[in-house]
Protein backbone atom coordinates (compact mmCIF):
# COMPACT_ATOMS: atom_id res chain seq x y z
CA UNK A 1 0.00 0.00 0.00
CA UNK A 2 2.83 2.54 1.20
CA UNK A 3 4.63 1.82 -2.12
CA UNK A 4 1.50 1.94 -4.23
CA UNK A 5 0.78 5.71 -2.74
CA UNK A 6 4.89 6.54 -3.44
CA UNK A 7 4.68 5.48 -6.91
CA UNK A 8 1.52 7.69 -7.45
CA UNK A 9 3.28 10.31 -5.79
CA UNK A 10 6.21 10.07 -7.93
CA UNK A 11 4.62 9.02 -10.95
CA UNK A 12 4.66 5.82 -12.85
CA UNK A 13 5.50 5.34 -16.39
CA UNK A 14 4.87 1.97 -18.96
CA UNK A 15 7.11 1.68 -21.43
CA UNK A 16 7.40 -0.72 -24.47
CA UNK A 17 11.17 -1.35 -25.23
CA UNK A 18 11.58 -2.90 -28.75
CA UNK A 19 14.36 -3.71 -31.27
CA UNK A 20 17.42 -6.34 -31.90
CA UNK A 21 18.16 -6.26 -28.00
CA UNK A 22 15.45 -4.89 -26.03
CA UNK A 23 17.96 -6.27 -22.98
CA UNK A 24 19.84 -4.12 -23.49
CA UNK A 25 17.13 -1.34 -21.69
CA UNK A 26 17.63 -3.67 -18.56
CA UNK A 27 21.66 -3.25 -18.77
CA UNK A 28 21.33 0.40 -19.50
CA UNK A 29 18.78 0.72 -16.34
CA UNK A 30 20.94 -1.23 -14.05
CA UNK A 31 23.87 0.37 -14.78
CA UNK A 32 22.26 4.04 -14.03
CA UNK A 33 20.55 3.22 -11.27
CA UNK A 34 17.19 3.53 -12.59
CA UNK A 35 14.44 1.95 -10.64
CA UNK A 36 12.02 -0.74 -13.00
CA UNK A 37 9.74 -3.70 -12.38
CA UNK A 38 6.93 -5.41 -13.91
CA UNK A 39 9.83 -5.62 -16.79
CA UNK A 40 7.50 -8.27 -19.25
CA UNK A 41 9.06 -10.09 -22.29
CA UNK A 42 6.69 -9.77 -24.63
CA UNK A 43 6.59 -11.38 -28.14
CA UNK A 44 8.23 -10.06 -31.49
CA UNK A 45 11.80 -8.37 -29.45
CA UNK A 46 10.06 -6.09 -26.84
CA UNK A 47 9.36 -6.32 -24.01
CA UNK A 48 7.35 -3.88 -21.30
CA UNK A 49 8.65 -2.39 -17.97
CA UNK A 50 7.68 0.58 -15.53
CA UNK A 51 9.77 3.45 -14.51
CA UNK A 52 9.72 6.01 -12.39
CA UNK A 53 8.24 9.01 -14.27
CA UNK A 54 11.30 10.92 -13.48
CA UNK A 55 13.94 8.51 -14.93
CA UNK A 56 11.87 8.68 -18.21
CA UNK A 57 13.68 11.25 -20.10
CA UNK A 58 16.74 9.33 -19.50
CA UNK A 59 15.38 6.36 -21.00
CA UNK A 60 14.15 8.27 -23.69
CA UNK A 61 17.55 9.47 -24.87
CA UNK A 62 17.99 5.85 -25.55
CA UNK A 63 15.61 6.09 -28.31
CA UNK A 64 16.36 5.09 -31.47
CA UNK A 65 20.26 3.81 -30.53
CA UNK A 66 21.09 0.46 -31.03
CA UNK A 67 18.01 -0.34 -32.99
CA UNK A 68 16.49 0.22 -29.92
CA UNK A 69 12.83 2.12 -29.74
CA UNK A 70 10.94 3.17 -26.98
CA UNK A 71 7.33 3.81 -26.95
CA UNK A 72 5.46 5.32 -23.96
CA UNK A 73 2.22 3.24 -23.17
CA UNK A 74 0.69 5.49 -20.17
CA UNK A 75 1.47 7.45 -17.71
CA UNK A 76 -0.10 7.99 -13.92
CA UNK A 77 0.60 9.10 -10.78
CA UNK A 78 2.44 12.28 -9.94
CA UNK A 79 2.22 15.21 -12.77
CA UNK A 80 -0.18 13.75 -14.37
CA UNK A 81 -2.49 13.25 -11.50
CA UNK A 82 -1.88 16.76 -10.42
CA UNK A 83 -3.08 17.68 -13.51
CA UNK A 84 -5.94 15.31 -13.57
CA UNK A 85 -6.45 17.05 -9.87
CA UNK A 86 -6.73 20.36 -11.21
CA UNK A 87 -8.92 20.12 -13.89
CA UNK A 88 -11.38 18.52 -10.65
CA UNK A 89 -10.51 21.29 -8.27
CA UNK A 90 -13.97 21.83 -7.12
CA UNK A 91 -14.73 17.96 -6.39
CA UNK A 92 -11.35 17.31 -5.09
CA UNK A 93 -11.78 20.02 -2.82
CA UNK A 94 -15.41 18.38 -1.41
CA UNK A 95 -13.64 15.10 -1.42
CA UNK A 96 -11.46 16.87 1.30
CA UNK A 97 -13.75 18.44 2.65
CA UNK A 98 -15.57 15.28 3.16
CA UNK A 99 -12.32 13.82 4.77
CA UNK A 100 -11.68 16.77 6.73
CA UNK A 101 -15.44 16.32 8.36
CA UNK A 102 -15.45 12.89 8.90
CA UNK A 103 -12.30 13.33 10.29
CA UNK A 104 -13.23 16.09 12.55
CA UNK A 105 -17.07 14.30 13.52
CA UNK A 106 -15.12 11.75 14.93
CA UNK A 107 -13.86 13.45 17.60
CA UNK A 108 -17.80 14.55 18.75
CA UNK A 109 -19.85 11.84 20.03
CA UNK A 110 -22.90 10.82 18.04
CA UNK A 111 -23.71 7.56 19.39
CA UNK A 112 -24.35 6.19 23.19
CA UNK A 113 -24.54 2.35 23.68
CA UNK A 114 -25.26 1.31 27.23
CA UNK A 115 -25.13 -2.22 28.85
CA UNK A 116 -25.29 -3.87 31.74
CA UNK A 117 -28.04 -1.99 33.15
CA UNK A 118 -31.52 -4.23 34.28
CA UNK A 119 -33.46 -2.18 37.07
CA UNK A 120 -31.69 1.17 36.27
CA UNK A 121 -33.76 2.56 33.15
CA UNK A 122 -31.52 3.76 30.47
CA UNK A 123 -33.40 6.63 29.63
CA UNK A 124 -32.06 7.41 33.97
CA UNK A 125 -28.99 7.00 32.61
CA UNK A 126 -28.82 9.05 29.78
CA UNK A 127 -30.26 12.06 31.98
CA UNK A 128 -27.49 11.57 34.37
CA UNK A 129 -24.67 11.14 31.29
CA UNK A 130 -26.12 14.50 30.16
CA UNK A 131 -26.04 16.36 33.36
CA UNK A 132 -22.35 15.16 33.44
CA UNK A 133 -21.64 16.73 30.30
CA UNK A 134 -21.60 12.91 28.25
CA UNK A 135 -24.48 13.52 25.10
CA UNK A 136 -24.53 14.07 21.77
CA UNK A 137 -22.14 16.35 20.09
CA UNK A 138 -19.48 16.51 22.80
CA UNK A 139 -16.50 16.92 22.36
CA UNK A 140 -14.70 13.70 24.06
CA UNK A 141 -11.04 14.52 23.79
CA UNK A 142 -11.74 16.66 26.57
CA UNK A 143 -14.14 14.74 28.49
CA UNK A 144 -12.46 12.88 31.56
CA UNK A 145 -14.16 9.32 31.70
CA UNK A 146 -12.83 9.25 35.49
CA UNK A 147 -14.45 12.02 36.41
CA UNK A 148 -18.05 11.74 34.54
CA UNK A 149 -17.85 7.91 36.42
CA UNK A 150 -16.96 9.75 39.68
CA UNK A 151 -20.06 11.77 38.99
CA UNK A 152 -22.72 9.17 38.30
CA UNK A 153 -21.56 6.61 40.74
CA UNK A 154 -22.41 9.85 43.31
CA UNK A 155 -25.78 10.87 41.59
CA UNK A 156 -27.02 7.68 41.28
CA UNK A 157 -26.37 4.67 44.42
CA UNK A 158 -28.19 2.43 42.75
CA UNK A 159 -24.76 1.67 40.34
CA UNK A 160 -22.10 0.13 41.63
CA UNK A 161 -19.55 0.53 38.80
CA UNK A 162 -19.37 2.09 35.70
CA UNK A 163 -17.32 2.52 33.02
CA UNK A 164 -17.34 5.31 29.80
CA UNK A 165 -15.19 3.78 26.96
CA UNK A 166 -15.05 6.11 23.64
CA UNK A 167 -13.96 4.35 20.54
CA UNK A 168 -13.78 7.22 17.40
CA UNK A 169 -17.39 8.52 18.00
CA UNK A 170 -19.20 5.85 19.78
CA UNK A 171 -19.71 6.18 23.94
CA UNK A 172 -19.66 2.50 25.17
CA UNK A 173 -20.99 3.09 29.06
CA UNK A 174 -21.01 -0.07 30.88
CA UNK A 175 -22.65 -0.42 33.74
CA UNK A 176 -22.88 -2.89 36.93
CA UNK A 177 -25.77 -2.05 39.03
CA UNK A 178 -25.05 -2.41 43.32
CA UNK A 179 -26.36 -5.81 44.64
CA UNK A 180 -28.25 -5.57 47.73
CA UNK A 181 -26.32 -6.85 50.53
CA UNK A 182 -27.94 -9.98 52.64
CA UNK A 183 -29.85 -9.54 55.62
CA UNK A 184 -27.32 -10.91 57.97
CA UNK A 185 -29.31 -13.31 60.38
CA UNK A 186 -27.79 -12.81 64.02
CA UNK A 187 -27.46 -16.47 64.78
CA UNK A 188 -27.28 -16.27 68.33
CA UNK A 189 -30.70 -13.84 69.16
CA UNK A 190 -32.85 -16.74 70.46
CA UNK A 191 -35.68 -17.80 67.81
CA UNK A 192 -38.47 -20.68 67.43
CA UNK A 193 -39.14 -23.26 64.38
CA UNK A 194 -42.46 -22.33 63.52
CA UNK A 195 -44.45 -23.71 60.62
CA UNK A 196 -44.49 -21.68 57.49
CA UNK A 197 -47.20 -23.62 55.95
CA UNK A 198 -49.62 -25.94 57.21
CA UNK A 199 -49.09 -29.70 57.01
CA UNK A 200 -48.43 -33.48 58.67
CA UNK A 201 -45.02 -33.69 60.40
CA UNK A 202 -43.05 -36.54 58.57
CA UNK A 203 -39.87 -36.27 59.72
CA UNK A 204 -37.98 -34.01 62.41
CA UNK A 205 -34.60 -33.51 62.56
CA UNK A 206 -33.98 -30.64 65.63
CA UNK A 207 -30.34 -29.65 66.02
CA UNK A 208 -31.15 -26.62 68.24
CA UNK A 209 -33.67 -26.14 71.29
CA UNK A 210 -36.64 -28.30 72.19
CA UNK A 211 -39.34 -29.95 69.93
CA UNK A 212 -42.55 -28.89 69.94
CA UNK A 213 -44.07 -31.47 67.66
CA UNK A 214 -43.79 -35.09 67.18
CA UNK A 215 -43.62 -36.76 63.61
CA UNK A 216 -47.18 -37.27 62.88
CA UNK A 217 -48.54 -33.91 64.17
CA UNK A 218 -50.91 -31.66 61.73
CA UNK A 219 -49.84 -28.41 62.48
CA UNK A 220 -50.98 -25.30 60.79
CA UNK A 221 -49.24 -22.40 59.29
CA UNK A 222 -47.51 -20.82 62.31
CA UNK A 223 -47.75 -23.24 65.12
CA UNK A 224 -44.74 -23.47 67.08
CA UNK A 225 -42.25 -26.52 66.01
CA UNK A 226 -39.48 -25.92 67.95
CA UNK A 227 -39.24 -23.61 71.23
CA UNK A 228 -36.09 -21.60 71.58
CA UNK A 229 -36.42 -22.22 75.58
CA UNK A 230 -35.09 -25.42 76.77
CA UNK A 231 -35.42 -26.21 80.49
CA UNK A 232 -32.91 -27.73 82.24
CA UNK A 233 -32.99 -29.59 85.29
CA UNK A 234 -29.84 -28.47 86.73
CA UNK A 235 -30.41 -24.11 86.23
CA UNK A 236 -32.38 -21.37 84.54
CA UNK A 237 -34.37 -22.41 81.39
CA UNK A 238 -31.57 -21.43 78.45
CA UNK A 239 -32.53 -19.71 75.34
CA UNK A 240 -30.99 -20.83 72.33
CA UNK A 241 -31.26 -19.81 68.65
CA UNK A 242 -33.78 -23.28 67.42
CA UNK A 243 -32.12 -24.92 64.66
CA UNK A 244 -34.21 -27.46 62.30
CA UNK A 245 -35.18 -29.39 59.56
CA UNK A 246 -38.96 -30.51 59.75
CA UNK A 247 -40.54 -32.15 56.32
CA UNK A 248 -43.79 -32.61 56.31
CA UNK A 249 -46.58 -33.55 53.82
CA UNK A 250 -48.36 -30.62 52.18
CA UNK A 251 -51.65 -30.43 50.16
CA UNK A 252 -51.79 -27.69 47.54
CA UNK A 253 -54.80 -26.11 45.15
CA UNK A 254 -53.87 -23.66 42.54
CA UNK A 255 -56.14 -22.80 39.98
CA UNK A 256 -55.38 -20.50 36.77
CA UNK A 257 -58.33 -19.03 34.37
CA UNK A 258 -58.22 -17.75 30.68
CA UNK A 259 -61.15 -16.24 29.17
CA UNK A 260 -63.24 -18.17 26.34
CA UNK A 261 -62.62 -15.71 23.46
CA UNK A 262 -59.59 -13.42 23.00
CA UNK A 263 -59.01 -10.57 20.89
CA UNK A 264 -56.30 -10.63 17.89
CA UNK A 265 -54.95 -8.61 15.69
CA UNK A 266 -56.33 -8.15 11.93
CA UNK A 267 -54.46 -6.29 9.05
CA UNK A 268 -56.26 -3.28 7.58
CA UNK A 269 -55.84 -1.79 4.38
CA UNK A 270 -53.81 1.29 5.45
CA UNK A 271 -49.83 1.88 5.89
CA UNK A 272 -47.70 5.00 5.89
CA UNK A 273 -43.87 5.52 6.19
CA UNK A 274 -42.56 8.91 7.78
CA UNK A 275 -38.98 9.62 6.87
CA UNK A 276 -37.17 11.77 9.02
CA UNK A 277 -33.26 13.33 8.03
CA UNK A 278 -31.18 13.73 11.48
CA UNK A 279 -28.52 15.58 11.57
CA UNK A 280 -26.67 16.33 14.42
CA UNK A 281 -29.90 16.83 17.08
CA UNK A 282 -32.04 18.32 14.25
CA UNK A 283 -34.69 16.30 12.89
CA UNK A 284 -36.40 17.22 9.33
CA UNK A 285 -39.54 15.22 8.86
CA UNK A 286 -39.99 14.58 5.07
CA UNK A 287 -43.92 14.73 6.11
CA UNK A 288 -46.55 17.24 6.93
CA UNK A 289 -49.09 15.52 9.42
CA UNK A 290 -47.16 14.13 12.26
CA UNK A 291 -50.94 12.86 13.71
CA UNK A 292 -51.61 9.33 14.14
CA UNK A 293 -53.92 8.40 11.43
CA UNK A 294 -54.92 5.42 12.53
CA UNK A 295 -57.37 5.00 15.66
CA UNK A 296 -55.12 1.12 16.42
CA UNK A 297 -51.57 0.55 14.70
CA UNK A 298 -48.42 -0.99 15.02
CA UNK A 299 -45.34 1.54 14.83
CA UNK A 300 -41.98 0.19 13.65
CA UNK A 301 -39.51 2.47 14.38
CA UNK A 302 -36.29 2.55 12.82
CA UNK A 303 -32.89 4.63 12.99
CA UNK A 304 -29.86 4.85 11.14
CA UNK A 305 -26.47 6.92 11.70
CA UNK A 306 -24.20 6.60 8.71
CA UNK A 307 -21.43 4.73 10.25
CA UNK A 308 -17.93 2.54 8.88
CA UNK A 309 -18.13 -0.15 11.35
CA UNK A 310 -16.31 1.27 14.67
CA UNK A 311 -14.20 3.46 12.92
CA UNK A 312 -16.26 6.49 12.67
CA UNK A 313 -20.09 7.31 12.69
CA UNK A 314 -21.32 10.40 11.30
CA UNK A 315 -23.89 12.54 13.31
CA UNK A 316 -26.09 12.05 9.60
CA UNK A 317 -28.67 9.91 9.57
CA UNK A 318 -32.25 9.40 8.85
CA UNK A 319 -35.01 7.36 10.63
CA UNK A 320 -38.03 5.84 9.21
CA UNK A 321 -41.34 5.39 10.98
CA UNK A 322 -43.85 2.71 9.62
CA UNK A 323 -46.95 2.26 10.47
CA UNK A 324 -49.51 -0.61 9.83
CA UNK A 325 -53.30 -0.40 10.48
CA UNK A 326 -55.07 -3.15 12.23
CA UNK A 327 -58.99 -3.85 14.24
CA UNK A 328 -59.18 -6.13 16.56
CA UNK A 329 -61.63 -8.96 16.50
CA UNK A 330 -62.57 -11.59 19.37
CA UNK A 331 -62.09 -15.03 18.07
CA UNK A 332 -62.61 -18.12 20.12
CA UNK A 333 -59.40 -19.42 22.02
CA UNK A 334 -57.75 -23.23 20.82
CA UNK A 335 -59.19 -24.29 24.19
CA UNK A 336 -56.35 -27.58 24.11
CA UNK A 337 -53.45 -25.09 23.56
CA UNK A 338 -54.92 -22.65 26.46
CA UNK A 339 -55.05 -26.14 28.94
CA UNK A 340 -51.62 -27.03 28.58
CA UNK A 341 -50.37 -23.75 28.66
CA UNK A 342 -52.14 -23.44 32.17
CA UNK A 343 -51.18 -26.72 33.48
CA UNK A 344 -47.39 -25.27 32.73
CA UNK A 345 -48.09 -21.99 34.82
CA UNK A 346 -49.46 -24.17 37.13
CA UNK A 347 -46.61 -26.73 37.80
CA UNK A 348 -44.66 -23.68 37.56
CA UNK A 349 -45.97 -21.63 40.04
CA UNK A 350 -46.32 -25.30 42.51
CA UNK A 351 -42.64 -25.74 41.90
CA UNK A 352 -41.37 -22.13 42.74
CA UNK A 353 -43.38 -22.42 46.02
CA UNK A 354 -42.15 -25.32 47.10
CA UNK A 355 -38.80 -24.63 46.45
CA UNK A 356 -36.58 -27.81 47.14
CA UNK A 357 -39.11 -30.00 48.16
CA UNK A 358 -40.77 -32.94 45.88
CA UNK A 359 -43.87 -33.62 44.52
CA UNK A 360 -45.46 -36.89 45.56
CA UNK A 361 -48.66 -36.71 43.67
CA UNK A 362 -50.58 -34.00 41.33
CA UNK A 363 -53.56 -34.36 39.18
CA UNK A 364 -55.44 -31.64 37.30
CA UNK A 365 -59.60 -30.91 36.32
CA UNK A 366 -60.67 -28.46 33.95
CA UNK A 367 -64.00 -27.07 34.10
CA UNK A 368 -65.34 -24.50 31.82
CA UNK A 369 -67.57 -21.70 32.77
CA UNK A 370 -69.70 -19.25 30.92
CA UNK A 371 -66.98 -17.40 29.97
CA UNK A 372 -63.79 -18.92 31.38
CA UNK A 373 -61.66 -22.14 31.47
CA UNK A 374 -60.32 -22.97 34.42
CA UNK A 375 -57.57 -24.88 35.35
CA UNK A 376 -56.79 -26.46 39.01
CA UNK A 377 -54.07 -28.53 40.39
CA UNK A 378 -54.27 -30.37 43.13
CA UNK A 379 -50.88 -32.07 44.68
CA UNK A 380 -49.68 -33.27 47.41
CA UNK A 381 -45.83 -32.43 48.40
CA UNK A 382 -43.17 -33.23 50.10
CA UNK A 383 -40.94 -30.15 51.77
CA UNK A 384 -39.45 -28.53 54.22
CA UNK A 385 -41.58 -25.99 56.30
CA UNK A 386 -39.43 -24.74 59.34
CA UNK A 387 -39.23 -21.29 59.15
CA UNK A 388 -37.37 -19.24 62.02
CA UNK A 389 -39.43 -16.75 64.27
CA UNK A 390 -38.34 -14.40 66.59
CA UNK A 391 -38.65 -15.35 70.34
CA UNK A 392 -40.89 -12.96 71.73
CA UNK B 1 36.34 -8.96 -18.23
CA UNK B 2 36.16 -12.96 -18.84
CA UNK B 3 39.79 -12.96 -17.75
CA UNK B 4 39.36 -10.73 -15.34
CA UNK B 5 36.86 -13.01 -13.41
CA UNK B 6 39.07 -16.11 -14.02
CA UNK B 7 41.98 -14.15 -12.13
CA UNK B 8 39.64 -12.94 -9.50
CA UNK B 9 38.82 -16.69 -8.98
CA UNK B 10 42.74 -17.40 -8.93
CA UNK B 11 43.80 -14.53 -6.52
CA UNK B 12 40.69 -15.55 -4.64
CA UNK B 13 41.97 -19.10 -4.06
CA UNK B 14 45.60 -18.08 -3.51
CA UNK B 15 44.31 -15.65 -0.79
CA UNK B 16 41.82 -18.11 0.75
CA UNK B 17 39.60 -14.96 0.21
CA UNK B 18 35.60 -15.21 -0.63
CA UNK B 19 35.59 -15.03 -4.50
CA UNK B 20 32.73 -13.20 -4.65
CA UNK B 21 34.43 -10.75 -2.28
CA UNK B 22 36.90 -10.11 -5.29
CA UNK B 23 33.89 -9.61 -8.10
CA UNK B 24 33.42 -13.41 -8.81
CA UNK B 25 29.88 -15.00 -9.62
CA UNK B 26 27.95 -15.96 -6.95
CA UNK B 27 24.62 -17.65 -7.01
CA UNK B 28 21.93 -18.54 -4.17
CA UNK B 29 19.50 -19.98 -4.72
CA UNK B 30 16.31 -20.25 -1.95
CA UNK B 31 13.67 -22.96 -3.42
CA UNK B 32 13.42 -23.08 -6.54
CA UNK B 33 11.47 -19.85 -6.74
CA UNK B 34 14.10 -17.07 -6.29
CA UNK B 35 17.32 -16.97 -7.67
CA UNK B 36 19.81 -14.03 -6.92
CA UNK B 37 22.72 -13.50 -8.80
CA UNK B 38 25.80 -11.45 -7.92
CA UNK B 39 28.60 -9.83 -9.62
CA UNK B 40 26.77 -10.34 -13.25
CA UNK B 41 27.78 -8.19 -16.02
CA UNK B 42 24.35 -8.09 -17.88
CA UNK B 43 21.43 -9.60 -19.34
CA UNK B 44 22.05 -11.37 -22.96
CA UNK B 45 18.26 -12.15 -23.47
CA UNK B 46 15.50 -12.24 -21.16
CA UNK B 47 12.22 -14.40 -21.67
CA UNK B 48 9.57 -15.98 -19.63
CA UNK B 49 10.93 -19.32 -19.99
CA UNK B 50 14.76 -18.38 -20.54
CA UNK B 51 17.15 -15.72 -18.97
CA UNK B 52 20.44 -15.41 -20.09
CA UNK B 53 23.18 -13.69 -17.78
CA UNK B 54 25.98 -12.77 -18.44
CA UNK B 55 28.86 -13.74 -16.06
CA UNK B 56 32.27 -12.68 -17.42
CA UNK B 57 33.90 -15.96 -18.44
CA UNK B 58 30.33 -17.87 -19.50
CA UNK B 59 27.31 -17.26 -19.77
CA UNK B 60 24.79 -18.67 -17.16
CA UNK B 61 21.52 -20.06 -18.53
CA UNK B 62 18.21 -19.91 -16.32
CA UNK B 63 15.40 -22.24 -17.60
CA UNK B 64 11.96 -22.71 -16.37
CA UNK B 65 8.35 -21.09 -16.34
CA UNK B 66 7.04 -17.73 -16.15
CA UNK B 67 10.72 -16.50 -15.28
CA UNK B 68 10.53 -12.51 -13.89
CA UNK B 69 13.19 -9.96 -13.17
CA UNK B 70 12.33 -8.96 -9.73
CA UNK B 71 14.84 -6.48 -9.48
CA UNK B 72 18.40 -5.48 -10.99
CA UNK B 73 21.06 -3.63 -10.09
CA UNK B 74 24.31 -2.93 -11.51
CA UNK B 75 25.78 -5.70 -9.52
CA UNK B 76 22.88 -7.96 -7.99
CA UNK B 77 19.62 -9.48 -9.85
CA UNK B 78 16.87 -11.46 -8.23
CA UNK B 79 14.76 -13.93 -11.15
CA UNK B 80 11.26 -15.39 -9.43
CA UNK B 81 9.46 -17.46 -11.27
CA UNK B 82 9.47 -21.85 -11.04
CA UNK B 83 13.25 -22.65 -11.89
CA UNK B 84 14.01 -26.02 -13.94
CA UNK B 85 17.89 -25.85 -14.46
CA UNK B 86 20.98 -23.47 -14.43
CA UNK B 87 23.30 -23.82 -16.88
CA UNK B 88 26.60 -22.51 -17.64
CA UNK B 89 27.74 -22.08 -21.35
Amino acid sequence: MMKRLYDIARGVVRVEVSGAEPESILNFCAESGIEFWDADPCEDYSLHLSIHAADYPALRDRNGKNGIEITLLRETGGKKFIAVARARAVLLSLMLAGLAAIAASSLFIWRIDIEGNDTVSSTRLMRALEECGVGYGTFWPAMSSDRVKDDILTQMPDIAWLSVNIRSSCAHIVVHERVDKPEIVNEKSPCDIVAAKGGVIKKLSVLEGEAAVAVGDTVAKGDVLVRAVMSSETGDDRFVHSMAQVQADTWYEISAQVPLTEQVKVKKEGTSTQFSLIIGKKRINFFNDSRNNYTSCDKINKLRYISLGDVFTLPVGYAVQKSHSYETQERAIDEKKAILRLKADLEAELKSKIGNGEIVSQEYSVSKGESVLTVTLRAQCTENIAKESAYD
Amino acid sequence: MGKNADRAELLADRLELPADALGALKLSLCGRNRLLVENHRGIIAYGESVIEIDCGASKLVVRGDELRLAAMDKHDMLICGKILSLEFE
